[in-house]
């Protein structure tokens, strides 16, 4: 009964062709990366230097790098940490970066300052001395990675989220809700969010692409995940200096990016639409 | 009717903004009975939504400070209240209808979940019975087809009809007082007059009191059964609303009942108004507020603020010159 009011949003993310597409293309990648160890041709170490740097070909369907290593196969292992990488810290940061940002805009006043201050400083530091001091105290593993990117990740968030609650917050409905009874939290997390929602999700799906390369930037310095453990971001990075010669090294973990960074922005678009009620069409 | 619900006593409340201090509400009184209706007249910025706002504990702090008097509900003074406490109050005794219909409904949430909201916090009750409460609400507001009306969002529905959903949540937990700020401002004639009818029936069925706060004068007519009219952050004359139209006895009233335009006058020439500006709230003077405007200044006027003096029980005026002065020529039967 009460279902008929509370969640018309699965069946008008439904009606987005482009966003339900997405996300059968990033579940489809995600399922087919982990399964790399079952799928992939060759080992992802397998050093063949018979074979450097070959064009793709039937034995290596995307051709093989300095070391002879088939990309292929590598494609397919850097996936596995590149997407869980680049979903979860986008999930931490825009979380931490919406908190900070509802928190700070709804209170207003010394929260705010010390909020945004906090912000500030955080934003002013270069990431990459951060990132470098951060991760030499963790563990290279997923979620340790995921997470200090997001706790990096989440400024831009903040300061967008801020600035709708407080124009969210001077809306009548909000001071209805109060009048009605409604608690401090209730009005955050029921009243005003849910009305910021499509600047949370766009940022998020930036934040999907933008961790992908900052992980790539710490496996570059040899503080993310170590080689020869592939990422999409390090292929790219060990690719740079033969861009112009072979390709092809850095077309396939470009395109792989591409296509995780697209859908998953196609799948923020959807749930933007699906999310916003004036959005829909007709009658739901 | 005789019991008090609502005793405001010398309600003071400020706001302390960079340009000084602001000085919304002076020092007002007025009790409100059980299943009674009382109009707050003024115009914009006299004081009467800031007033409403302090015994809903909605005033904006900062800048806002209510600075002394007391309101007493149920025997519990709500100006001493906890933020808790207030929660508690909020909705379950008090409940408000703002002005603007367009925007008092949240955009995202569902009819169904904002009307269920209050009550399920309230009453504590189960969804399914807050569902049908809910829809018990539609249906006596007034809204046609309440089931499917439910899952609709705000925007699907007219002003008229978000209006009567506003309304429906404001009495979804049977409050004793109804606080009308303006709720008819926003929308066409024709609603307006539904919305007064709509909401003196669910008077008549729910027995709440209401305080209707308004700069129409001619609105309240059939609505209230008294007025109390506000100027400058102060009550310039509280009495019955027939007695009010017929023996107006401040300077100010008199003047705002001149300037509506009546059907059983002859037409003359244009509306009388009443000539100059509203006081600037920030200067704290001792004068009688209205002074400079009125026409019957004298210098004792400046002298320090008129108290409110009883004409008889229930008809009180802050004008020292009101028994010289007599009827209004002007207006009256």
């Amino acid at each position: 009964m009460s279902e008929r009011f509370r969640s018309p949003v699965w069946r008008q993310l439904r009606k987005h062709k482009l966003a339900m597409a997405s996300s059968v293309v990033v579940l489809g990648m995600t399922v087919v990366c982990m399964a790399a160890p079952l799928l992939a041709p060759y080992a992802f170490d397998a050093i063949d230097l018979g074979s450097i740097r070959q064009a793709p070909s039937w034995e290596h369907p995307m051709g093989t790098d300095d070391l002879g290593r088939d990309l292929f196969t590598r494609v397919l292992h850097g996936g596995r940490i590149s997407i869980l990488i680049g979903i979860l810290s986008a999930i931490i940061g825009t979380g931490l970066g919406s908190l900070i940002g509802v928190v700070a805009g709804f209170y207003g006043g010394r929260v705010d300052n010390l909020l945004m201050r906090l912000t500030d400083v955080v934003y002013s530091i270069p990431t990459l001395p951060l990132l470098i001091v951060l991760s030499s105290y963790s563990q290279a593993v997923i979620s340790s990675m995921a997470l200090i990117i997001g706790l990096l990740s989440w400024m831009a968030t903040a300061r967008v989220v801020r600035g709708e609650v407080l124009a969210i917050k001077q809306v009548t409905f909000v001071e209805a809700a109060r009048s009605l009874g409604a608690s401090n939290l209730r009005l955050m997390t029921r009243h005003i969010l849910p009305n910021a929602i499509g600047p949370i999700v766009v940022g998020a799906t930036l934040a999907v692409g933008n961790a992908i390369i900052l992980e790539s930037s710490l496996s570059f310095l040899g503080l993310g995940v170590q080689p020869p453990t592939p990422t999409w971001g390090n292929m790219l990075m060990d690719a740079q200096a033969t861009m112009a010669t072979k390709p092809w090294l850095t077309i396939f973990p470009g395109l792989a990016i591409l296509l995780v960074v697209l859908s998953v922005n196609f799948i923020g678009d959807g749930l933007q639409d699906a999310l916003d009620p004036t959005a829909r069409d007709g009658t739901p | 009717m005789t019991r008090p619900v609502l005793e405001v006593r010398d309600l003071v409340t400020r706001f302390h903004t960079d340009e000084g201090v602001v000085h919304a509400v002076n020092g007002i009184s007025y009790s409100l009975s059980e299943g009674e209706a009382l109009a707050i007249v003024g115009e914009s910025g006299s004081g009467k939504t800031v007033s409403a706002l302090s015994i809903m504990g909605l005033v904006p702090e900062p800048p806002g400070r209510i600075e002394g008097g007391t309101a007493i509900l149920r025997g519990r003074d709500l100006l001493q209240l906890s933020p808790t406490e207030w929660r508690e109050v909020r909705g379950r005794e008090i409940a408000m209808v703002f002005q603007d219909p367009m925007t008092s409904l949240n955009p995202v949430l569902t009819v169904g979940y904002q009307l269920t909201e209050p009550l399920r916090r309230h009453l504590g009750a189960s969804r399914h019975d807050a569902v049908e409460r809910a829809r018990e609400m539609l249906a006596l507001v007034g809204i046609p087809n309440p089931r499917q009306r439910m899952a609709d969002h705000p925007h699907q529905l007219s002003g008229g009809q978000r209006q009567r959903v506003m309304i429906a949540m404001a009495l979804s937990c049977r409050p004793s007082i109804l606080i009308a700020d303006e709720p008819t401002t926003a929308l066409d004639v024709t609603i307006q007059a539904q919305i007064v009818d709509l909401v003196k029936s669910l008077q008549e069925r729910l027995g709440m009191a209401i305080i209707w706060i308004t700069h129409d004068l001619a609105l309240v007519a059939g609505l209230a059964h008294r007025v109390a009219v506000m100027y400058a952050g102060t009550i310039v004359e509280e009495a019955p609303v027939a007695e009010l139209y017929r023996d107006p006895k401040h300077p100010y009233t008199q003047g705002l009942l001149r300037s509506i335009p009546r059907v059983d006058a002859p037409a003359c020439g244009p509306l009388p108004s009443i000539d100059g500006q509203p006081p600037d709230l920030r200067m704290d003077s001792d004068a009688c507020p209205f002074s400079p405007r009125c026409r019957h200044a004298v210098e004792e006027c400046a002298t320090g603020k008129p108290p409110l003096d009883g004409v008889h029980d229930d008809h009180r005026v802050a004008c020292i010159r009101w028994r010289e002065l007599g009827p209004d020529p002007g207006v009256g039967t």
